[in-house]
């Protein structure tokens, strides 16, 4: 385990990754404990509307026009934001980690291929790609998470693609194919553990990008109907804008801080693992 | 002969500030050389030959270095003591560098003819035209054939020897008193080795310029050196004129490195025998030890060696830093 | 430069477009219900001679490779098909909404590129001081705020606290300009806004990837050879360095056109602009599904074409890269 104390020394001397990796805490503990901290289902109507922030000390946020209560909109949001954002960029590393292990490792015909397969995805603007599938599909949470793992396996494949071509011609690779080892298990064994460093600074960076897709579906009003998230409280808070600008202000903050969280993490791990890609 | 003419750096000693601690590059080194001669320094990679060089030309990366002692004169005027500005007007105009990677020392996305004319133009009120002018005219001294076609071209489209050259172009533009020439044929084939020495050495003639020519090439020495000065670990542990240093090398090191060549004397004769090697390494600089830094690899070291450093002592043109070697 | 060069890669990019047509048609084909099933339901019950008759109308009881066939043929003819809800080509129906997000697009790119460029190269000169944290500090927010909540927020401030700017629209309606001058001011006046949120997440990019990139260069061989000829510090900053540093930046925007009509469609949204991310948008609530095909399979064609435009002038950027 001794590189996981070297790595946390690499990491440490990142103060934003540190702080990123700190707010994270606190946004996966407030989801965790989103019923404890706010008991009940958020979309249920407990005050009067229209209370203002810091009015009321039972509702420190305020409540909506409806008389919902904004704090227990913006915790448990988190639950639905870090969820989506965490299972749709599994999706998409699966999809895009099969097709670029895939080109990356046999090369040839089916890298052509494949290759051009990514390419045309990346050509199709991806958020209206994301908007297509969705709107007529249906917006649920399946659709959701499905299609912004759709529009992000691209960049993910791409980054896979070049590690596997890096690797595969190195000497422990070529070792592994000597005695006889099956794809799969040289891929697994030898590639994989190699190549998950930059893989993981890819998904923290994806992770901030599901969320910020998934906020903006739920903001045009395509997220799951069912569903309290973060974007459909701006959604519907924007039609209050001038009067009430808080419950468009609040959400749209825990979206930042959130986003701003992943980001700072991806960086500092980008800087903890990759000494010689260094973004100094 | 005036005294004062040409490049002299006299005790000049440049610092680097490292995560790891400070560490002296160059320590107390003085090299001149005059108008129209050719002095040759000569160390191995670390020695300090660059550092100095470069600190000659101000070139020293100043956030993290300093040089902490020293002049450098040039035509009598102490370079170091200039602002950044007047400094500007020497780098290119009085006093020329060119270096060791010609591959990369070029801007890839400007033409050759204006590269050249960017130090002619930098130093003089020249129209665009005329500088392109003087460009041509540089190509064909440096012997480059179809000028007028090179200087229209990009650096990824020329050899590193052609490279070479219009680096030297550049470099003699303005006839500088004095141009230091840092390895420049380490990096390319041995064909195109003789032909830049021997176009360095035409043009030191016909423009009577002084040429300091870092190398550790002693076939190159033997050649075209007037005098060598021989750095190790940062320091001037010998110097002399070519031919004595060859017949009659002072220093341990010096007789080492003249070992381990092939070739030793002019006209280019072979030794024949095994290949002869100095044995251990080079001290790193954060480590520098007490007395001599050879101390560990000398084969003639004294107990004096190891806890004292032996002072330069010169007499009647021949200098060496030791305490075996006797003048 | 070659016109044989032009079209060859012309002629590569037609696998490209194929796959794109694919796409579109696999959608459309895979979307539960199809244009009969809509109409139906709009016009309440349907019964089933109905529904085929419209099937039949719609080309749609046609096997599957004849309708791929057909859709293929179509569009290469410029026919986008026909928005049953504006009772307009599609064609002609992007075509007027185009302008629109193109002024969008472009002034956030300029501005995107502009601003960007210049925080990195100002970075980059004063690296590892305050100026460069707070540089790359506030590229890490712009990195991260959501685009339609800043939208939200600039509107908040400018168009309702200080009422300086027009919250919606692109143009002042009913106002009759006498100067174009007086008309572009208010264009700029309605579309400063949606520009600025557009443009902040690759603002962001642009500064950290020039800040990075001039970082690197600085340490190359040929920045230490202009300064032996003597160059002044700002040539070999900005002959030397910048116009190195900017060819990453320049790569990089031109991979960004698909990702800027994604962001076009939600700032168009929230400021109520009349471009081709508002058509697509509503075309999609109304499952008018020619015309949301057409509005993807035309912005495609854009990335597809601006990425044609920037290879083939590539070589005016990094003379590196020939054109063979």
């Amino acid at each position: 385990m001794k590189w996981l104390t070297e790595f946390w020394d690499h990491y440490r001397r990142n103060k934003g990754a540190v702080l990123g990796l700190i707010i994270l805490g606190a946004i996966v503990l407030v989801a965790i404990f989103a019923d404890s901290i706010s008991p009940g289902d958020p979309m249920d109507l407990v005050t009067q509307p229209f209370v203002a922030p810091g009015q009321d000390a039972a509702f420190p946020l305020g409540s909506d026009m409806l008389g919902r209560d904004v704090l227990a909109g913006v915790v448990h949001g988190a639950r639905v934001s870090l969820l989506i954002g965490l299972v749709a960029t599994a999706v998409g590393l699966l999809i895009g980690m099969t097709i670029g292990a895939l080109a990356g490792f046999h090369g040839g015909r089916l890298d052509e291929l494949l290759t051009r397969l990514t390419e045309v995805f990346q050509t199709i603007p991806s958020f209206l790609l994301l908007i297509v599938i969705v709107g007529i599909f249906q917006p649920n949470i399946a659709t959701i998470v499905l299609g912004i793992g759709i529009v992000s396996w691209p960049e993910l494949s791409r980054l896979v693609r070049a590690e596997f071509i890096a690797l595969r011609s190195r000497e422990f690779v070529q070792a592994g194919v000597a005695i006889g080892m099956s794809d799969v298990r040289i891929i697994v064994t030898q590639i994989l553990p190699n190549a998950a460093a930059p893989i993981i600074v890819s998904a923290s960076l994806a992770v901030a990008r599901a969320i910020l897709n998934e906020s903006a579906l739920a903001f045009l009003g395509l997220g799951d109907p069912n569903i309290l998230s973060w974007g459909s409280m701006i959604s519907v808070g924007r039609e209050v804008v001038r009067t009430a600008p808080y419950l468009t202000a609040l959400p749209g903050l825990a979206i930042f801080i959130t986003v701003l969280a992943f980001n700072l993490v991806g960086d500092g791990l980008n800087d903890a693992l990759n000494p010689r890609r260094r973004l100094r | 002969m005036i005294t004062n003419s040409g490049l002299d750096i006299r005790n000049l000693t440049t610092q680097f500030l490292t995560r790891k601690g400070v560490v002296q590059a160059v320590t107390n080194v003085s090299v001149s050389v005059r108008r129209g001669e050719t002095v040759a320094v000569v160390g191995e990679s670390g020695s300090g030959k660059s550092v100095t060089a470069l600190s000659a030309m101000r070139l020293v990366p100043s956030r993290q270095s300093r040089i902490v002692e020293g002049k450098v004169l040039l035509d009598g005027v102490d370079l170091l003591a200039l602002s950044e500005r007047d400094m500007r007007s020497v780098r290119g105009k009085k006093l020329s560098m060119i270096f060791q990677e010609p591959m990369t020392s070029l801007n890839p996305v400007h033409r050759i003819g204006d590269q050249i004319a960017e130090v002619v133009l930098a130093h003089e009120a020249l129209s665009r035209r005329s500088a392109w002018r003087r460009g041509r005219d540089l190509l064909h001294l440096l012997r480059i054939p179809e000028p007028d076609r090179v200087l229209d071209e990009y650096p990824h489209r020329l050899s590193g020897g052609m490279r070479q050259r219009v680096m030297i172009a550049i470099a003699v533009a303005e006839k500088p008193i004095v141009l230091i020439a840092d390895e420049p044929t380490t990096a390319l084939d041995v064909t195109i080795q003789a032909q830049i020495i021997d176009l360095l050495d035409g043009l030191r003639r016909e423009f009577g310029m002084g040429l300091m020519l870092i190398t550790h090439d002693l076939g190159v020495v033997a050649e075209v050196a007037d005098r060598v000065v021989v750095m190790y670990s940062g320091r001037k542990v010998e110097e002399a004129d070519v031919e004595e240093f060859f017949r009659d090398p002072k220093h341990p090191y010096s007789r080492g490195l003249l070992a381990a060549s092939l070739r030793v004397d002019r006209g280019g004769n072979y030794r024949e025998g095994p290949l002869v090697e100095i044995p251990g390494m080079v001290p790193s600089l954060l480590d520098l030890p007490q007395g001599c830094p050879f101390a560990d690899r000398c084969p003639r070291v004294l107990n004096q060696c190891r806890s004292e450093m032996p002072n330069f002592v010169e007499s009647g043109g021949r200098g060496v830093a030791c305490f075996v070697a006797d003048l | 430069m070659s016109h044989r060069y032009v079209l060859r890669k012309a002629w590569q990019l037609i696998p490209a477009l194929l796959g794109i047509l694919t796409i579109n048609f696999v959608i459309l084909h895979l979307a539960p219900g199809d244009i009969a099933d809509v109409l139906a339901g709009e016009a309440g019950a349907a019964s089933p001679e109905y529904m085929a008759q419209l099937r039949s109308q719609f080309g749609l009881d046609q096997s599957l490779p004849i309708q791929y066939g057909k859709y293929i043929l179509s569009v290469v003819h410029g026919d986008l098909g026909y928005s049953y809800r504006y009772h307009m080509p599609v064609s002609g129906l992007i075509l007027g909404h185009l302008p629109v997000t193109l002024v969008l697009m472009g002034l956030a790119l300029l501005f995107a590129i502009g601003v960007g460029v210049l925080l990195g190269v100002i970075a980059a000169r004063h690296v590892d001081t305050p100026v460069d944290w707070f540089i790359t500090s506030i590229s890490l927010v712009a990195y991260s705020l959501p685009g339609f909540w800043l939208a939200l927020m600039m509107i908040v401030l400018f168009s309702v606290k200080l009422d300086w700017l027009p919250s919606s629209g692109f143009e002042t309606i009913g106002a009759d300009y006498r100067s174009w001058f007086a008309a572009l001011l208010d264009t700029l006046r309605h579309m400063i806004m949606p520009a600025l949120s557009l443009a902040a997440f690759y603002l962001a990019v642009y500064t950290r990837l020039m800040r990075a990139s001039m970082i690197e260069i600085f340490e190359m061989d040929f920045v230490r050879t202009a300064r032996a000829k003597g160059v002044s510090p700002s040539a070999v900053t900005f002959r030397h360095v910048v116009r190195n540093a900017l060819i990453p930046v320049v790569t990089m925007a031109a991979l960004h056109i698909g990702s800027l009509v994604g962001g076009a469609v939600v700032v168009e949204q929230v400021f109520g602009l009349p471009g081709i991310g508002t058509l697509a948008f509503e075309a999609v609530f109304r499952r008018d599904f020619n015309l949301v095909l057409g509005v993807l399979l035309f912005s495609s064609l854009l990335v597809v074409v601006v990425n044609l435009l920037l290879d083939i002038t590539y070589t005016l950027v990094d003379p590196r890269i020939e054109l063979m």
